[in-house]
């Protein structure tokens, strides 16, 4: 009798310890092959990530519930940061359902809701990759929430993989939330640049103080 | 030969065309399912195995095999976490020297659980598929979780879940990690398999095709070590 | 095991003199102030060379990896060193320091009527810090180069002030998951709103604040100027609050206990007049007992680094530890001791049981929970300790009880991974659910003698509140993201405010469509009472049933878990301050998922009134239904 294994001799991922190493963006954003909505094909490390300050979210076309207000609020964030995008700072929206969204579909949807504008990228994909995705960037660690694709719509995630730094956001939260969690990954400032913004700060709470009895609203 | 070629190459197909694992080949293989008669004498088997007390959290190896017994060759392998160097946990296609003696009645029914289901083929394509996506993950080092149970509760989630995808075959149990799911609650995600593949034996414990019902090939190539 | 080390606690990263601005990286030892007798000159000499900060970690991979294996019961017990006071430089002031180098704050509430008698340094910068002999040295975030933190202690009426430097490594140097801003809450003093550690009040290297601590009792104006004494809290710690990296900070190691006497609970064990007389010399009788769990890496270049991965949350562990060590044994004299259990999470929750020789479970007694004593003990004879994350138990255990030359274990139900095979250490006990081993000797001459029997009676409960309000807080979990009353967390945003003086009943609700998740809800500020568990039994319609509450759940408390579908109903007060406070869970990664709500104190009621019309008008243009009937308070 013919015995075939089903299974190719491939070395397991093992509970063992690597060795020492720098753990560096390309260690931890997948480099997975994507497709932009003008259809050009990208790794998303390689050429969407490396080195730069980027905000990535998950949506898909068809989705009626919240991501056209999420939209909207990213819209509103664009604006606000209009000087950077494209420069030294990227939007990515990723779809949730990739054998639905193909180029075109993301194209229509970005224009639908004014999101053709500069360094914002909407990107599909291979399922399994897209998956890969999904989980490196917005998982819960909980066997229902990763499965359910509809619990990945509602988070920003901002990464800047020069500072090694990932911070992530609800984009329901107030415009200036929004825009102040993004700062989080901010280039570094130096020590003289954050002091100046300390006395800055340390000015609106006077006048705060002195308005509300209390600090209320910075 | 060519069934097994035409086998892989559906495979290959179900892989580039489906979001989850078997969605797409689904509608289509659920009618393909109905249709089909048994005409050819293959056989296809599918073994949950699992056994305690090997790694530290009570836990131990425990993965999805998947066995064809066709009339001049079979096939057989398994995706899961077996005890690599060091007796430490490893994810991927399980050797099969690891394999092997875990295909066997449990000796040890305190510490061992095994639980053998014979599939139709649609059954067994949609599982090899689900396999196969996990043996990819782990190939290119582009696994779902970074902790390696995590991981493998999805497989045998996945894996488990395909064969009702058509028509009620087994008593299932919704390892979802929701608020029924009590042996999430109570376990470690090492040892949530093991106590997932107990209750599906509990649960469908008539099904369980014990050595004297098996094609004595596969017997015999589960029992080489002996 | 050295208690008062003086001089290692004297922060290595700050010249005396001049603070903030100034940026020295050569570390030099500083003169000791009110150094007592029990430094060694041994010490002073090593202290005197310059220390270079440890070089950053280098990690190992992404794959969560088994930790390294560590023999049982090698390490004693360490004893976090009691916190020395030290001058401060500049001194603190009731504004912030701005030019001096302080982070921006509102100025100190009730200063002149709190002036800070003892200062305290704690100095947030790298450290190395060995969890066993088995395991080379792990970087860490210390305050003060130790893990945990020095121990602050103090007493009721004589406030505190404790200057927070942070000295974490520049972002381009930080090759770790945390992040070098810090922002520190004391966890859960009746502390103004600026010293609070407020989430979103971090401040980078090179930067300083003052926490101010009246260490007064809650109910200052109403009981003449020093607070009601029923509302005595005692075993506090302290803690990295900062938003999305609470998890990674604590992991990293920044936090410490912080411990307050009164006539009641004195730092001593003599007959003076109101003590309990509960076991009370810090360190010796009296100790701490610090849980986390850890993983680490294989060694490499010189270090057993814990095991973290950048842009994760804080990992679960495979090693359990207590005060800095894996598997401690602690020598203990045939005599009452008391512990003061701390979970400092980061996620973990510890079910604890204390087993004899034979295996059996012997009992240990809850005197205070979350800091506060219970009205009476409570023996747990037959059932565990749960203590959820940042949950505190004062426990005493007897040790009389047990031969000398025996050794009783405390089990927590999770095994952790020893790696090393070793037999079990109790009939039917495996060495991985061990947590550490008490090992009982005979009780020496010059050991202090045995404490007299426990009260009945430890303290009486504050007067019941009679609310003025209700309020729920609704927990949910939506398209992945945490709500607290259908919003997300936003500190620009006021989610509930309440009046200076009054008191509320508020209602936790755990509506978390994800099962197995418990909740420890903490709230800042005051503690409360719970009148009442309910849990969800089935849905469409709404089925509740009653939970009993078990003994310890009587008292008053800070942190109160939440079981899936749970509604905890509890009563609190808000007095003394004015400001913006927190709700969260207190699961770290939860917290850092903004499972957070922030509700503000204010003064008067025009503008109480003002601000829930600001509330449910924000909340009504968001489409949610307005959280206050018409006119003011519900």
């Amino acid at each position: 009798m013919n015995r075939r294994e089903l299974f190719a001799n491939v070395t397991g991922v093992g509970a063992h310890s690597e060795a020492a190493r720098a753990c560096s963006g390309a260690d931890i954003v997948p480099n997975v092959p994507l497709r932009t909505h003008e259809n050009v094909e990208v790794r998303f490390y390689d050429d969407l990530v490396k080195g730069r300050q980027v905000l990535i979210n998950m949506m898909y076309a068809s989705c009626e519930s919240y991501c056209p207000a999420i939209t909207a609020r990213l819209v509103e964030i664009h604006k606000a940061l209009a000087e950077r995008m494209g420069k030294d700072l990227f939007m990515y929206s990723i779809s949730l359902k990739p054998a639905e969204d193909g180029p075109a579909a993301l194209k229509e949807f970005a224009k639908m809701h004014g999101a053709l504008l500069p360094g914002w990228t909407f990107l599909t994909g291979d399922p399994y990759d897209i998956e890969t995705l999904r989980f490196a960037l917005f998982r819960h660690n909980h066997i229902k929430l990763d499965l359910d694709t509809q619990a990945h719509t509602g988070k920003l995630r901002i990464i800047n993989d020069a500072i090694n730094r990932w911070v992530h956001v609800a984009p329901f939260a107030s415009k200036a939330t929004v825009l102040q969690h993004i700062s989080w990954a901010d280039p570094p400032k130096t020590l003289e640049q954050r002091l100046e913004d300390n006395r800055r700060l340390q000015e609106q709470i006077g006048k705060e103080v002195e308005q509300f009895g209390y600090r209320k609203v910075i | 030969m060519q069934r097994r070629t035409v086998l892989q190459l559906l495979a290959l197909v179900s892989l580039l065309a489906a979001g989850s694992p078997g969605s797409l080949l689904a509608a289509s293989s659920c009618e393909a399912e109905a249709k089909r008669s048994g005409t050819d004498s293959t056989r296809y088997f599918m073994v949950l195995a699992a056994r305690t007390g090997v790694f530290y959290e009570r836990s131990g190896p425990s993965f999805v095999a998947l066995m064809r017994a066709g009339a001049d060759d079979y096939d057989v392998g398994a995706v899961g976490i077996y005890a690599g160097a060091n007796k430490q946990p490893v994810f991927g296609p399980v050797p099969a020297g690891s394999y092997e003696e875990m295909l066997r009645e449990a000796r040890n029914s305190s510490s061992d659980v095994m639980l053998r289901l014979e599939l139709n083929p649609a059954q067994y394509e949609r599982t090899l598929n689900v396999l196969r996506l996990w043996e990819r993950r782990v190939r290119e080092k582009a696994l779902l979780y970074p902790d390696i149970a995590m991981d493998n509760i999805l497989l045998v989630k996945q894996a488990t879940e395909e064969l009702n995808r058509c028509s009620r075959t087994i008593v299932s149990y919704n390892l979802d990690w929701g608020l029924q799911d009590d042996i999430s609650e109570h376990n470690t995600p090492l040892r949530i398999p093991y106590e997932y593949f107990k209750e599906l034996k509990r649960l469908n414990g008539a099904k369980h095709v014990p050595d004297p019902a098996m094609p004595p090939a596969l017997l015999a190539a589960t029992h080489s070590k002996e | 095991m050295s208690l008062i080390e003086a001089d290692s606690n004297e922060p290595q990263a700050e010249p005396s003199s001049h603070e903030g601005i100034d940026r020295r990286t050569v570390l030099k030892a500083t003169a000791l102030i009110g150094a007592t007798a029990v430094i060694t000159t041994k010490k002073t000499t090593v202290l005197a060379q310059s220390a270079p900060p440890p070089t950053a970690p280098v990690l190992c991979g992404t794959t969560p990896p088994v930790s390294p294996p560590t023999r049982p019961f090698i390490d004693d017990l360490p004893v976090p060193p009691v916190a020395m006071p030290v001058n401060l430089n500049p001194a603190p002031t009731q504004a912030a320091n701005i030019a001096g180098g302080e982070a921006a704050r509102a100025p100190h509430q009730r200063w002149s009527q709190f002036l800070p008698l003892l200062r305290y340094r704690m100095v947030a910068a790298p450290s190395l810090h060995r969890h066993h002999t088995d395991l080379l040295p792990s970087y860490m975030w210390t305050f003060n180069g130790k893990y945990p933190a020095p121990t602050p202690l103090n007493c009721y009426g004589v406030p505190s002030l404790v200057r927070f430097s942070n000295r974490l490594p520049e972002t381009a140097q930080n090759t770790t998951f945390g992040i070098n801003e810090i922002t520190v809450h004391l966890h859960n003093g009746h502390t103004a709103s600026e010293s609070d550690g407020f989430a979103q009040d971090f401040f980078g290297p090179g930067l300083f604040k003052d926490n101010h601590y009246a260490n007064a009792y809650a109910g200052i104006d109403a009981f003449g100027g020093i607070g009601d004494p029923r509302e005595a809290m005692h075993t506090f710690w302290f803690h990295d609050h900062r938003a999305a990296f609470t998890a990674n900070n604590n992991y990293l190691g920044l936090n410490g206990m912080y411990i307050v006497y009164d006539s009641k609970d004195p730092s001593h064990e003599l007959a003076t007049p109101g003590s309990l007389r509960l076991p009370g010399y810090y360190g010796i009788t009296d100790i701490p007992l610090i849980l986390t769990d850890k993983r680490f890496c294989a060694a490499a270049n010189g270090r057993n680094e814990v095991f973290q991965v950048v842009g994760a949350g804080a990992p679960g562990g495979d090693k359990w530890v207590v005060n800095g060590k894996i598997q401690p044994k602690f020598r203990v004299r045939r005599r009452k001791y008391r512990f003061r259990i701390l979970n400092t999470g980061p996620a973990k929750a510890w079910t604890l049981t204390l087993i004899r020789p034979d295996g059996t479970q012997a009992p240990m007694t809850i005197v205070a929970v979350d800091a506060n004593f219970l009205q009476s003990p409570v023996v747990l004879a037959d059932r565990p300790l749960d203590v959820q994350v940042a949950m505190r138990f004062d426990v005493i255990i007897d040790f009389s009880a047990f031969p000398a030359g025996s050794s009783v274990y405390l089990k927590e139900a999770t095994a952790q991974n020893v790696g090393v095979v070793t037999a079990d250490p109790a009939p039917g006990l495996p060495i991985g659910n061990v947590l550490m081993r008490f090992d009982v000797v005979n009780r020496e001459s010059w050991f202090p003698p045995d404490t007299p029997a426990l009260p009945t009676v430890l303290t009486q409960m504050p007067d019941p509140i009679v609310p003025d309000a209700s309020f729920q807080w609704e927990f949910t979990l939506v398209n992945g993201q945490f709500l607290i009353n259908g919003l997300p967390f936003d500190h620009n945003r006021v989610d509930h405010v309440v009046l200076k003086g009054s008191s509320e009943e508020w209602t936790l609700a755990n509506d978390v469509a994800a099962g197995n998740w418990n909740h420890p809800v903490h709230i800042h500020f005051e503690e409360g009472r719970i009148v009442s568990r309910r849990v969800r039994i089935s849905q469409n319609p709404d089925v509740f049933q009653d939970v009993a509450l078990r003994p310890e759940e009587l008292g008053r408390r800070d942190v109160y878990p939440l079981p899936p579908q749970n509604r905890v109903v509890l009563r609190m007060r808000f007095r003394d301050f004015v400001g913006r406070y927190l709700i969260h869970c207190h699961n770290m990664n939860h917290e850092d998922d903004f499972m957070m709500a922030r509700w503000d104190i204010v003064n008067t009621m025009a503008e109480l009134t003002q601000r829930r019309r600001e509330i449910d008008e924000r909340r009504m243009l968001a489409g949610l239904a307005p959280q206050y009937q018409q006119g003011g308070l519900v």
